[in-house]
């Protein structure tokens, strides 16, 4: 694995994480999975969405539903079982669909929830599915408490959390490069001790852990640019848990490149097309997302976004996507999934123009920057009403 | 049903002239009874016959999108009026420009009428000879399906093909209930084609009924005979609703004979891969059936083996590196394997890839079929068929009499039963009853 940045603006980066697998443009997002498929989206409509290559699969699924004995005996990794050959992926104990590491915790293990229980995992079985799986990096253990602990208690996590680390180090070749996580809660000195630590430990990344546990967003304004600092430049740093728009923006701002979320898919779920503004100069006044079970969409013959790429808003409509929804065909789910997975990774894309455009030309004093421009175009849409 | 008898429906006095259907039906290579043709529709002139059509009951196929279809290269889909009534609706569909337009399905679409829910819905409807009254699963509300209310509604939705509403019973309901609903469909026949306002550009075809009562039959088809300058095309209907298969073949046989040869005949509701060999060598040219589509969404694929089927949930599949089947070439054949697919079907994310696969099979057997027919090859593909899916010589009885009487005596059972190991081979387990038209 091999990261490089193309381009700075204040703390945001853009650049590209090259994988034997292909190359994830970041700032970028790896796609949540069941079982390691994107929930709705078959293979052939998955390879038609531009930058839909990265994917999260998860510790829990792996172990419940492939069964590591299973695999073992497959001899294969996860890019040959699941046929991800062209997607980078991404191996993590937390899910980004709900949340699954409040099982109890000591020095030695964590405990991961999947649909079939709970799962102690210790550095032991951790290693033995890096070197099983072969993803293209894996996120180490961690002790990631909601947000509202004591100061104790996130004090507790950092350490613990880097025992793991140290443990999942001496377990000898993973077979896959290897995130250190920045623990520590709200607690500012925690994270800026978790930081330092994970600093000095050969990893190949960063994953800011905790975080979209219950924080406000002026904590993380304050703890963002504290464990940053601490952190080495040319390193790729993801977070999980965060994947509202606004969110990703914060993130960005302070130089996060990888994110990992379920975003598209709990807005689909909701039955809402993602239409905020992609652009910073957008001068239209588009709503945030849209409620596509409303009836207002029974005789809509427009596409959810006018003039999006996707496969359901060049082929479909406003008032067709909300007949499936409304009849329940499992086809509404697969074409709402399709525009809110384009439309998220399209804003990513967006985010890496406004850092290349701000890098090379700055914004004269007092003006806002392409990138914050873009920032307050989404924040104005949310305002509007649905 | 207290109504007074009704008075006996009247056929026009004298043959009306042939009318300029939208529709072309050309055959290109028969082999005994069993024909290819090019059906040509508005929306797609070059349906291939024997033609199987996936059912897309609200506007969609489950889990597919428009392009998947089109990748798997279907030349129809169905459409299912009384759900389309329902939601969104006779006018709404109109003012969306109809089904095509609103489901932006480039190919051709056929709509039943709505009557196939007078059996699937039966608790819920009340028959009359005005109509059929439904109450609504959606909302509760009462809706009168008359001919010319399911008529009206067709022509909204704007199908390249309509279907007549008919008086459906059971296959399995005997004595004058059969004969009643028969004559009915005739009288209601008429009334369906009086209510046709689009005969330049929708097809209305008529169906045949009459139960398993060959004289009925007869009796239905003499009738429609009569008005054949209205119809383009006629469906056998009444069938694939349980009855004992020795009984449906021979419908199915006696309705191809006395149809008239240069019409298409689309049989209703049949799907299973033996159904649709069977019935193509019977000179049957369009079939439906949700057979495909929902077995999918138990794990069941379909599959050139022993059985014709694979339970894909089944344990034994779960390290399986291999694809449902090596010579298919649809995506999920490509892309998955069967210890993966395996651990989709067992939970969620394996039905609309299993479906996929399961129209792909249908699709690449209706081509087999007409390649056969046109190769004057169609014994031996029978023969290859009934090898692989039924080694042990085990074919049904029915289909053995059947395609006898379709010009097939020797089928090499015995040859079969000879060399079959005494290995037991799985036998396909039966998760659902019957078939319905809708999903």
């Amino acid at each position: 694995m091999n990261f490089q940045v193309a381009a700075r603006a204040g703390l945001a980066r853009t650049g590209t994480l090259h994988t034997p697998h292909g190359d994830l443009a970041t700032p970028g997002c790896l796609m949540a999975t069941m079982r390691g498929i994107v929930p709705h989206l078959a293979k052939d409509v998955l390879s038609r969405i531009p930058y839909a290559n990265g994917l999260e699969i998860y510790f829990a699924e792996m172990l419940e539903s492939e069964g590591f004995a299973l695999l073992e005996r497959f001899g294969v990794s996860a890019h040959t079982h699941l046929n991800a050959t062209q997607n980078i992926l991404c191996l993590s104990l937390r899910n980004a669909m709900v949340y699954n590491l409040d099982g109890p915790a000591n020095d030695n293990r964590i405990t991961v929830s999947g649909e079939g229980g709970k799962h102690p995992v210790n550095a032991e079985l951790f290693a033995r599915a890096c070197r099983l799986l072969q993803p293209d990096f894996a996120c180490a253990m961690a002790d990631e408490p909601v947000s509202t602990c004591s100061r104790k208690r996130a004090g507790k996590a950092v350490t613990t959390t880097g025992k793991y680390l140290d443990a999942i180090l001496a377990q000898g070749d993973l077979k896959c490069p290897l995130f250190g996580v920045v623990a520590g809660g709200s607690s500012p000195e925690e994270r800026v001790r978790s930081a330092e630590l994970t600093a000095t430990r050969p990893v190949a990344g960063f994953l800011l852990g905790g975080f979209g546990l219950g924080e406000t967003p002026q904590e993380r304004d304050c703890i963002f640019p504290l464990v940053m600092a601490k952190l080495p430049a040319e390193k790729p740093r993801m977070i999980a848990g965060l994947g509202t728009p606004v969110e990703v923006m914060q993130a960005v701002a302070n130089g996060v490149d990888v994110f990992s979320s379920a975003y598209p898919l709990i807005e689909s779920e909701a039955g809402n097309a993602l239409v905020f503004p992609l652009s910073p100069s957008s001068q239209e006044s588009d709503p945030f997302k849209l409620n596509m079970r409303s009836g207002r969409w029974e005789l809509e013959q427009v596409p959810l976004v006018a003039g999006c790429g996707c496969y359901t808003c060049q082929r479909h409509t406003r008032a067709y996507v909300r007949h499936l929804l409304n009849t329940h065909e499992m086809t509404g789910d697969i074409l709402l999934m399709i525009h809110n997975a384009y439309h998220y990774l399209q804003f990513f894309a967006a985010i890496r123009e406004c850092i290349s455009a701000d890098a090379s030309h700055p914004p004269a004093d007092g003006a806002h920057s392409q990138f914050e421009q873009l920032r307050q175009r989404i924040v104005a849409s949310m305002l509007l009403p649905l | 049903m207290s109504a007074p008898p009704p008075p006996a429906a009247v056929a026009p006095a004298a043959p009306p002239q042939q009318a300029p259907f939208p529709l072309t039906f050309t055959v290109h290579a028969t082999w005994n009874k069993a024909r290819v043709a090019t059906l040509s529709l508005p929306h797609n002139p070059r349906c291939r016959t024997p033609m199987f059509m996936p059912v897309g009951t609200q506007g969609a196929i489950k889990g597919l999108t428009a392009q998947q279809m089109e990748d798997l290269d279907v030349d129809l889909i169905l459409g299912n009026t009384y759900f389309l009534s329902l939601r969104p609706g006779g006018e709404a569909m109109e003012k969306l420009g109809g089904l095509h337009k609103f489901a932006s399905w480039r190919r051709a679409m056929l709509t039943d009428s709505g009557g196939f829910q007078m059996v699937s819905l039966l608790d819920l409807s009340e028959l009359t000879e005005e109509g059929v009254s439904f109450i609504s699963p959606v909302d509760g509300t009462r809706m009168l399906l008359t001919p010319e209310k399911s008529i009206q509604i067709q022509n909204q939705i704007g199908a390249d093909v309509m279907m007549a509403l008919d008086d459906v019973v059971s296959s399995l309901t005997t004595g004058p209930r059969v004969e009643e609903a028969m004559h009915r469909t005739i009288r209601w026949l008429d009334r369906c084609y009086a209510a046709h306002k689009r005969p330049t550009e929708q097809n209305l075809f008529a169906i045949v009924q009459g139960g398993l009562d060959p004289r009925l039959r007869t009796m239905c088809m003499a009738e429609m005979k009569k008005r054949d300058g209205h119809i383009p095309g006629y469906a056998i209907g009444g069938l694939s609703g349980g009855e004992d298969k020795n009984l449906f073949w021979r419908v199915v046989h006696q309705c191809t004979s006395e149809l008239p040869q240069n019409k298409p005949r689309y049989l209703m509701g049949v799907g299973y891969p033996l159904d649709l060999l069977v019935c193509s060598a019977l000179g049957v040219d369009m079939f439906d059936c949700v057979y495909p589509c929902r077995t999918a969404r138990f794990g069941t694929a379909l599959a050139d083996c022993p059985g014709g089927v694979i339970h894909l949930r089944s344990d034994k599949f779960a390290l399986s590196k291999e694809p449902i089947d090596a010579q298919c070439h649809c995506m999920v054949c490509h892309e998955y394997t069967m210890g993966r697919l395996h651990q989709l079907a067992c939970h969620e994310g394996g039905a609309e890839l299993i479906t996929m696969h399961n129209i792909a099979y249908q699709m690449r057997h209706m081509q087999r079929i007409r390649d056969a027919i046109k190769g004057g090859t169609f014994p031996d593909l029978v023969r290859y068929f009934i090898r692989t899916l039924h080694p042990k010589g085990d074919l049904p009885t029915w289909a053995k009499d059947a395609l006898e009487a379709a010009g097939l005596p020797d089928l090499g059972l015995e040859e079969l039963r000879q060399m079959a190991p005494p290995k037991e081979i799985p036998t396909p387990v039966q998760e659902e009853a019957k078939d319905d038209d809708e999903e």
